[in-house]
This record gives structure tokens, C-alpha cells and sequence, in this order.
């Protein structure tokens, strides 16, 4: 986030707006971490003496503008990195969500296989046998009639006898 | 709590799908034999009234089973043996002896009651009730379904005193999902959780 909030102190608008600031609290603000020793050098190139009025740029001004070039592209860069980090990370964990997923899945449709194999051994299975059967039994036909008249061969019984038989 | 039972009569709410057990099936199978006895009529109105109601009607291949048996042994080839004598001279017993003493005549009555046995599917048949054959419950398979009317009708037997192919009737049902049972046969009436739609 620190690096993300300095980026952006370095973009195009900002980056000019600073120069309405005295040169030396944009470097502090930049070199934020930088050891007194290493700013040091900055703020003498910065600094305008007071009173003093020049068009010309002076040499630390340039040097500073290179600094924060520089600064802000390793800056950028690093950010990129972390950036890039993260995603790879991100993409990494989700490789290895989807690995996982996908050795379930593939046990899943080994199952299957396995079952379907057996569905389409025991269909043929059952085919043949339906097969066989139609080949050796003889054709049976029911016919379609009233089932309360007896016809020639029927079985029934009159009450007492049927009762008799099925209490033995 | 022992069944709720509901006789043929006085039934008002129809189930969608309902078990006949065998007793029930021999009964109306004999209604023409008797029709106007008041068991065989009962039945006759009773399966009239599903029939217009819509209700799903349902046996199983132990019903079938046991009726085969009851036509061509119990009734069949018994009252044929009746005419006939061991070496000793006396009536016989059992069908197994006539099986092994006179096995011609045995044969002779066999095919004379067999043929019975296609009239009784082309009477379920014209019935329209539907004949259950759940091999897969029963036999042991990958199903978690297998053996489940086995435990059931064990379980029954354990607890009621139950003829067994009456604890697997019941089973049958109740894995096919029907807690409604017909039948003529009174054993049933102890078991909980079902409705007995009966005679009386």
C-alpha cells in the first residue's frame, strides 16, 4: 500500500504539482527511509539560497528530477513485482485447487467407466439371454376374456372345500 | 399396534396400489363356482370397487406359487391318488409315495392338472393384476436392495407367529412399497404397520 500511495504521488499531475514545494521536501517525502547521510547530498543540490532569483534551473533541480525518475521507476518496478508475485502466487493456489478438482473428477469418471463397463456387459448379457429365451420357449397367448366365467379345465372351488384346503 | 383392518364392505378410501395375497386370489377364482356365497360375493364386490378406483393391483410369484400348488397338488393329483392303493393295500398318505409307486399314473394326473395352471395366469391376466418377481431383492447382489425381503420376512417371523410365505407376502409388499394387504387369510391381522382390506 505504501509503495501503491508513492506511485501515485508520482504520476504525471502530482509529480509537477510537487514542484510548487521546496525541492528539499520533495526528496524527503520520496526518500522516505533514505539515512540522513544519503539525503544530505540532495538537499545541498536542491536548495535555492533565499533571495535568490534565477530562470535557469539550477544543476541540483535536474539531478533531483533524474532521482525521482529513477526512484519512481524502480519504485514501479518493484510494485510490478510484488504485483506479479501475488498473481503468480494467486495462480498457483488456483492451479493446485484445479489439480485437486481434477483427480477427483478423473476418479469420478474412473468409476464410471468402470460401472459403465459393467452396465454394457450386463446389457449384452441380458440381451443374449432375451434372445435365447424367445428362440426356446413356445409362444404363450392369453386370452382376453371375462375373468368370472369358467371355461372347460378351469379350477375353482365351492367355499367349504376351498377353506378346508388352505387351512391345511 | 396390530393392523389396521378394513372390511371388503365398509372400505370408503381406496390405496393406489395394493398386495393380493393368495388367499384372496383363490377366493375369487372360485367366485363362479359359488356366486352367491357371501365370502366369494364380498370378494367379487370388493375387487369391482379397486378395480373402479383405479388401485394398482399387485401379487407376487409366491402367490403364483402357492396356488400352482394348491391347483395341481393340493386339489389335483390328492384327489386322484384317493383312487388308487399301495402295495399294502391302504390309501395314500402322501403324494411322494404315489410319485415313487405309481409313477405312471402320477404322470397322468400331473398332466391332467398342469394345463390348469396357464388357465389361472390367463385369469390374472384378465384381472390385470401385475405380478411382482423382485429376484433381486431376494438373491444376494450389489443392489443395497438385495436380501432386503429375506430380512424383513425374518424379522416378521421373529416376531409374530406367522405362516413363513405369509411373513414373505408381507415382505414382498412392504419392499414394493404397499402397506395395503387383501387377503381372506386372518393371520395377518396381528402384523403392524399395514392396512388388511378383508372379508369380515
Amino acid at each position: 500500500m505504501a509503495i501503491n500511495r508513492l506511485l501515485k504521488h508520482l504520476s504525471k499531475e502530482d509529480y509537477i504539482s510537487f514542484f510548487g514545494l521546496t525541492k528539499s521536501e520533495i526528496a524527503s517525502s520520496i526518500l522516505i527511509g533514505w539515512t540522513p547521510q544519503e539525503i544530505e547530498p540532495c538537499r545541498e543540490m536542491t536548495e535555492v539560497p533565499r533571495g535568490a532569483k534565477t530562470k535557469t534551473p539550477l544543476p541540483g533541480a535536474k539531478i533531483l528530477d533524474d532521482l525521482l525518475q529513477i526512484i519512481s521507476s524502480q519504485i514501479a518496478t518493484a510494485f510490478a513485482r510484488e504485483l506479479r508475485d501475488d498473481v503468480i502466487t494467486e495462480l498457483f493456489t488456483r492451479l493446485e485447487s484445479l489439480e485437486e478438482e481434477n483427480k477427483s473428477l478423473k476418479k469420478e469418471v474412473d468409476k464410471l467407466r468402470d460401472l459403465h463397463v459393467v452396465f454394457d456387459k450386463i446389457q449384452t448379457m441380458e440381451k443374449e439371454l432375451d434372445a435365447k429365451i424367445l428362440k426356446e420357449m413356445p409362444e404363450l397367448k392369453f386370452k382376453k376374456k371375462d375373468p368370472f366365467v369358467l371355461e372347460k379345465g378351469d379350477w375353482a372351488l365351492p367355499y367349504e372345500k376351498l377353506k378346508k384346503v388352505l387351512e391345511e | 399396534m396390530p393392523a389396521v383392518v378394513q372390511p371388503f364392505d365398509g372400505v370408503t378410501s381406496f390405496p393406489q396400489r395394493a398386495y393380493l395375497d393368495t388367499s384372496y386370489l383363490l377366493h375369487l377364482r372360485s367366485f363362479p363356482a359359488e356366486p352367491d356365497r357371501a365370502i366369494y360375493k364380498s370378494s367379487k364386490t370388493f375387487f369391482d370397487n379397486m378395480v373402479r378406483n383405479d388401485v394398482d393391483m399387485c401379487t407376487s410369484i409366491l402367490a403364483i406359487q402357492e396356488c400352482f400348488y394348491i391347483i395341481i397338488y393340493k386339489t389335483g393329483i390328492s384327489e386322484d391318488m384317493r383312487h388308487f392303493k399301495t402295495a399294502d393295500g391302504k390309501p395314500f398318505q402322501n403324494i411322494p409315495d404315489f410319485k415313487k409307486q405309481i409313477p405312471k399314473e402320477f404322470k397322468k394326473s400331473f398332466r391332467k392338472h398342469f394345463p390348469k395352471t396357464f388357465l389361472f395366469l390367463q385369469f390374472l391376466h384378465n384381472l390385470g393384476v401385475k405380478i411382482l418377481y423382485p429376484k433381486e431383492y431376494i438373491t444376494p447382489g450389489m443392489s443395497s436392495k438385495s436380501k432386503r425381503i429375506t430380512h424383513y420376512a425374518y424379522g416378521l417371523l421373529n416376531r409374530y407367529e406367522l405362516e413363513p410365505m405369509d411373513a414373505f407376502h408381507i415382505s414382498v409388499a412392504k419392499c414394493m412399497g404397499m402397506d395395503y394387504i387383501v387377503s381372506n387369510d386372518r393371520g395377518f391381522k396381528q402384523v403392524d404397520n399395514i392396512t388388511l382390506f378383508i372379508y369380515k
